[in-house]
This record gives C-alpha cells, structure tokens and sequence, in this order.
C-alpha cells in the first residue's frame, strides 16, 4: 500500500492526544484534500510501514472500527494506492503515478561510485544506486514514472555496461520500488498521480 | 558583476560525483545535468543563503561570504554561473520589472519537505520533516507557497496569488498588480531556498 501526495500540514485538535480528532491536508495532483484522523494515521503508518500500516496504526490508538473508517477514507479520496510487486503490476502502478524528490542528492557514498545518499547536508537519509537517484532526482519532469524508468534505462543502454540493470527498464523499476519504502520512511520522496496526457512533462 | 539585486540558485543538487568524470557538484537543471568544480560549487550552495544572514540580502553580500571562503573570483564564478542558468539575478525591488517578469515566465519553484503544522508563533505553519521542523512561515506565506510549488512558473503563481486574493469571478488584474505579486511570490523564496524547502527549476525543463 503506497500513500500518495505530499503532506501540507497536521494540526491535532485534541486537548489530550486523541489520533481522531487530528485533521490533516495533502497535496495531490496540485489540490489540497482533507484527511479525517483515522486516514491521516493510516496514510502516515503506510509511509512508514507499507503492508503494516494497519497494526502500526492500531499501536497509535486506532481501533480497528477507525481504521476500517480510515482505509475507506483514503480509497474513497484517491490517496493511497496498491503496489502489485510483479512485473506487470509494477509496470501498471508506474504508468499511473509520479515520483517526486522532497531532499537533496547528496552525492557518491566514499569509495563507492554506483552508490548515492539523498537526505539533507549532513544527514544522508537513504542511500540507492545511480540509476536509482537519476529517476528519482528527474523524477518531476515526466508525466509518469514508467516513462520515466523507460527513458533512463535507455540511456544507460546507450552508455553500455557497467550497470546492467539500469539498462533493462523492468529490473530499474523493481529497484526503484525496493528503494520506495525507504524514501518514503524518511520523508525522502513522495508519490503522486500521472499527469493526465502521460510522458515527459 | 553590477551593483544591486540579488542573485538566487536554479536546478536541484545531486551531490558530488565520480562517474561519468570526477565533479566537485552536480545539479540537475531541467533535463540536463551540470558538473560544478570547486569554486562553482561553494557559490551556488552559498547563493543558497548563509544561516544567520538576511534573506533577501544582495550579491555581494555572496561575493563576501565566496571571498570568505576562498574563491579567488567571486564575481566572475558568479558570472559564469549566471551564464550557466544555474544563478539568476533577481532585480532591485520596483527596478526592471520587464526582467522581473521574463524571469517569472522561466523558472518555477518545486517543493521539498513538508508541511508540518502549526509552527511554535501564533498564526504560523512550520515546514520540515515530521518530528523536525526547519521553518516556520506566516500562515499566509505558507499558503501561498503550496500553491506556488504545483504550479507551472512564477507568473502562475502570481497569478493564483491573486485568484486567492480577489476570488475566482474577479476581473482580470492589471498588470502592474501582476508584478507587484511576481515580487511577492520571488521575496518568498530566498528563506525556502535556505531551509531546503524548495528548489527552482526551469519551467520549460
């Protein structure tokens, strides 16, 4: 389960932390949505543990009432969405959606040159391979991300070896996706919908 | 470098590199992806601001802080990074609003972090990452900013600034008002630049 959007502001309404009464905004496809407490802690629990999301939020305080309330929220209003990991259902769920930075590159990992950290100066948050950190960093000119994995994995078939699996645009995305739930832990990256007209923005 | 105006950075950092050929930086500016040396490198993450300074300070207030630390020419790294597109010289508020106005039309503003919620000040939103806030902006700002950071340039956002401001069935603005807005949407980027909240990006990548 992916969270889509990027998160605008989180104000909590309670006198005593009641996870219910936290209203939430997020930006998706450039409009603002609201998400009630229940969705706001799934859809967070979701950046954080996927599949879990669930029992992550139940450790928060949601009941299981809440957050069968709150999956049906977030499905209702388009902002999370499921990720089939196979190659077809990779492939489908990238034609659908954009990939976005939300921190710096911070350059090759020390004496590993296919290695790169993104986070903030001083505070690498997650380190990927080169191909990886490309569609990521160009992440907001194309339409969608499959598109998007299409056009580095023939750049870098073009270039020639030495990473074979940045050349095939399928191994790239699988890679991309197992990137995914660390970027979105750490506030690295965010996902949206595709552009309407899909390809290069 | 002439006198006045401030200069402001474009394109996102990836970082230093060895591959394809050893760079101090490199910045995806649209499609392309510019090697930075050393000198390069410390203007355009100065141009970003320096903690502590004034914002919306001029150039050579980066000429000072470059010098300080060891470019031997300032002013032509910065000429050639303004040549490069990935330095842009914001005019003297109400000076050259044609420049102004070109300059809107060619860079947008994409965002990085998040919003976080209230900031410590009454009638604030704090920007950064969940559990650690970097800035906090007038709620206005902040409002104002996540509409500037899905729109296609700066003159859009000008533009919706106004929308916001007047409501949707209002006449067209004049266009001075137009650029009075472009000002106020650009005056709000040096901070976000700062905090790593936002990059500028060119509108036709």
């Amino acid at each position: 389960m992916v969270p889509l959007g990027r998160r605008l502001a989180v104000y909590d309404l309670s006198r005593e932390h009641d996870p219910r009464a936290v209203q939430a905004f997020v930006q998706l496809a450039g409009q603002t949505v609201q998400l009630g407490g229940a969705a706001l802690h799934l859809w967070d629990a979701a950046q954080r543990a996927g599949r879990g999301a669930a029992d992550l939020a139940r450790e928060w305080g949601l009941t299981d009432a809440d957050a069968d309330a709150g999956w049906a929220e977030l499905q209702a209003l388009g902002v999370v969405s499921e990720l089939a990991d196979t190659v077809d259902g990779r492939r489908a769920w990238a034609a659908a959606h954009t990939l976005h930075p939300l921190v710096l590159g911070l350059g090759e990992v020390a004496d590993q040159p296919s290695a790169h950290h993104v986070g903030l100066p001083g505070r690498p948050l997650v380190q990927t391979t080169r191909a990886v950190r490309d569609v990521w960093a160009w992440g907001p000119l194309f339409g969608d991300l499959w598109t998007s994995v299409g056009w580095h994995a023939a750049g870098h078939a073009a270039d020639g070896p030495p990473d074979p699996r940045a050349a095939d645009p399928d191994l790239l995305l699988a890679d991309v996706v197992a990137t995914l739930p660390a970027l979105l832990q750490t506030t690295a990256a965010y996902v949206d919908l595709a552009l309407p007209a899909a390809g290069a923005a | 470098m002439s006198p006045g105006g401030r200069v402001l950075p474009v394109g996102f950092r990836l970082g230093p590199e060895t591959m394809p050929q050893p760079v101090v930086g490199t910045v995806r500016l649209g499609w392309r992806r510019l090697g930075l040396g050393l000198d390069e490198t410390l203007v355009w993450d100065l141009a970003h601001g320096v903690p502590g300074d004034d914002p919306l300070a001029d150039a050579e207030r980066l000429l000072a802080h470059a010098a300080a630390a060891g470019v031997a020419d300032p002013s032509a790294v910065v000429e050639g990074l303004l040549a490069r597109s990935l330095l842009v010289r914001v005019p003297p508020a109400g000076q050259d609003p044609a420049a102004l106005e070109a300059l809107a039309h060619r860079l947008r503003a994409r965002p990085l972090l998040v919003g976080i919620g209230s900031g410590s000040a009454p009638g604030t939103t704090a920007l950064g990452v969940p559990g650690w806030p970097v800035l906090e902006l007038p709620d206005v700002a902040a409002h104002r900013w996540d509409d500037t950071a899905v729109l296609p340039d700066l003159w859009a956002a000008a533009e919706f600034s106004l929308v916001r401001e007047d409501g949707p069935d209002a006449p067209p603005p004049t266009h001075d008002r137009l650029l009075a807005a472009t000002a106020v949407v650009v005056d709000d980027l040096p901070v976000l630049l700062a905090h790593h909240c936002a990059y500028l990006d060119l509108a036709t990548p």
